[in-house]
C-alpha cells in the first residue's frame, strides 16, 4: 500500500475531526451539572426517609416473627407402651426364655407390617424390632399356660445360667440375742443379776 | 459546638467549592475532546454536544472518584465512545448526518467542495465499516494532538497494540475506500 494514500487518510480524517462544539456547549454542561447537584440535594432526604423506613420495616418483622419463650415448647417424645395379654403372675419362676428366630410364629411376626399414616388423633405408632415383639409375645404366652417352667419345650430356647437360691435366716430366739449382748450392760433378761 | 458545627460545614463548603472547581477545569480541559469522540462517530453536531454532556454529567456524579486528570479523561473518552455507539446504533440517522459546512474559500470552488464532501462521506462510510476496535483508535489518533502515546493512555492500553490496531485500521480504510471509489 503506497505510504502516501495512508498520510492522505490521516490528513483528511484530522481536516474532519477538526470541529469545535458550539459556544453554548459549556455552558450547558454547567447547567447539566447544576442539575445533577439539585438533584443529588434534593435525593439525599428521600433516600434517609427511604432507609428509615426499610429498617422499621425490618425491625417491626423482626419482632413480629419472633417466636414467644414458653409458647413453642417442643412436646414431648410420645411414651411408649406395650400392650401385653393379661398374664397371671406366678411365683418361682427360674427361668427366663430367650426366643431364637424359630420360635413360635417369628416367621409370620418377622413380616413387615405396612406403614399406614397416622393421623392427628392416631396413637402414635411405636416401631418395635420385629423379634423383641415376638419374645414378648411368646414369653406371655407361656407364662399364661403355665410353660415357662419347662424350658426344653420348643426349639431356640435356652437355659440361662442364673440360679437363685433359698435366702436363708436362722430362727431368732432370746438365748441368742443375750449371747450377743455386751457385758457390763443392763441386761432385762439376767434375772439372776438383778436379784442379787 | 456551634464553632465546630461552623467548621465542619465550612469544610464541607471549602470542600465542594473545591470540587467545583476542579470540575471546572476539567470541562474547560477536556469538553473539546468529548465532543469530538462523540462527533467522530455521530458526525452530528447537536447529537454530539447530547453526548458529550451526557458524559459530563456521569463524571459530574463520580467526580470525587475521578480527581485526577489523566483518569478522568481517560474515563470520559471511554464512557463517550460508549454513549455515542449507542446512540448510534440506536438511531441511524445516517441521513440526516451533518456534513462538514465548509465555505468556499480562496482558490476552492464549489466543484472542489463538492468533491471534497463526497471523499469525506466515502472516508465516514468506510470507518463505520471498521470494526469497534480499531474504529476508536483511528478516530482518536484522528483528535488534533493525539498521538499513538496519548491514544494508548486514554485508552489503557499498551502502545505496541494501538499502533497495530492504527495499522490495520489504515490498512481496511484505503481498501474500502478503493472499492467505493469503484462503486
Amino acid at each position: 500500500m503506497p505510504e502516501e494514500r495512508l498520510t492522505d487518510i490521516d490528513s483528511e480524517l484530522r481536516e474532519m475531526m477538526a470541529v469545535e462544539p458550539s459556544v453554548e456547549f459549556a455552558a450547558r454542561v454547567r447547567q447539566r451539572a447544576g442539575a445533577e447537584r439539585m438533584a443529588d440535594a434534593s435525593w439525599r432526604p428521600a433516600w434517609a426517609w427511604a432507609a428509615a423506613a426499610g429498617v422499621t420495616v425490618v425491625v417491626v418483622g423482626v419482632i413480629a416473627l419472633r417466636p414467644v419463650t414458653g409458647v413453642s415448647v417442643p412436646p414431648p417424645p410420645p411414651v411408649v407402651a406395650v400392650a401385653l395379654p393379661p398374664v397371671s403372675p406366678r411365683s418361682g419362676v427360674q427361668y427366663l426364655p430367650r426366643v431364637g428366630n424359630a420360635g413360635v410364629g417369628a416367621g409370620r411376626q418377622a413380616a413387615p407390617r405396612p406403614i399406614r399414616k397416622v393421623g392427628a388423633s392416631a396413637e402414635p405408632e411405636v416401631l418395635i424390632d420385629v423379634r423383641q415383639t415376638a419374645g414378648m409375645k411368646r414369653l406371655s404366652e407361656m407364662l399364661r399356660d403355665g410353660n415357662a417352667m419347662n424350658p426344653t419345650e420348643g426349639a431356640g430356647v435356652v437355659d440361662l445360667p442364673i440360679a437363685i437360691e433359698p435366702l436363708l435366716i436362722p430362727a431368732l430366739s432370746i438365748e441368742s440375742a443375750v449371747a450377743i449382748m455386751p457385758p457390763g450392760r443392763f441386761n432385762p433378761y439376767d434375772f439372776q443379776s438383778s436379784k442379787e | 459546638m456551634h464553632d465546630w458545627v461552623g467548621g465542619f460545614t465550612g469544610a464541607l463548603v471549602t470542600g465542594d467549592e473545591t470540587l467545583e472547581r476542579e470540575f471546572e477545569a476539567r470541562l474547560r480541559d477536556s469538553g473539546t475532546l468529548a465532543f469530538r469522540v462523540a462527533y467522530g462517530v455521530l458526525r452530528h453536531r447537536e447529537d454530539s454536544e447530547d453526548v458529550a454532556q451526557d458524559a459530563f454529567a456521569r463524571a459530574y456524579r463520580h467526580f470525587k472518584a475521578l480527581r485526577d486528570r489523566e483518569q478522568f479523561r481517560s474515563w470520559l473518552v471511554r464512557t463517550t465512545w460508549r454513549l455515542a455507539i449507542d446512540r448510534w446504533r440506536a438511531t441511524r440517522r445516517r441521513v440526516a448526518r451533518e456534513q462538514s459546512v465548509e465555505a468556499p474559500s480562496a482558490g476552492r470552488t464549489n466543484e472542489d467542495l463538492a468533491l471534497s464532501r463526497e471523499r469525506a462521506g466515502h472516508l465516514w462510510r468506510a470507518i463505520d465499516a471498521l470494526p469497534e476496535k480499531l474504529r476508536v483508535v483511528i478516530v482518536l489518533s484522528a483528535i488534533e494532538g493525539y498521538d499513538v502515546r496519548e491514544v494508548a493512555r486514554l485508552l489503557a492500553l499498551p502502545e505496541g497494540t494501538v499502533k497495530s490496531r492504527l495499522f490495520n485500521a489504515r490498512k481496511g480504510l484505503a481498501e474500502k475506500l478503493k472499492c467505493l471509489k469503484n462503486d
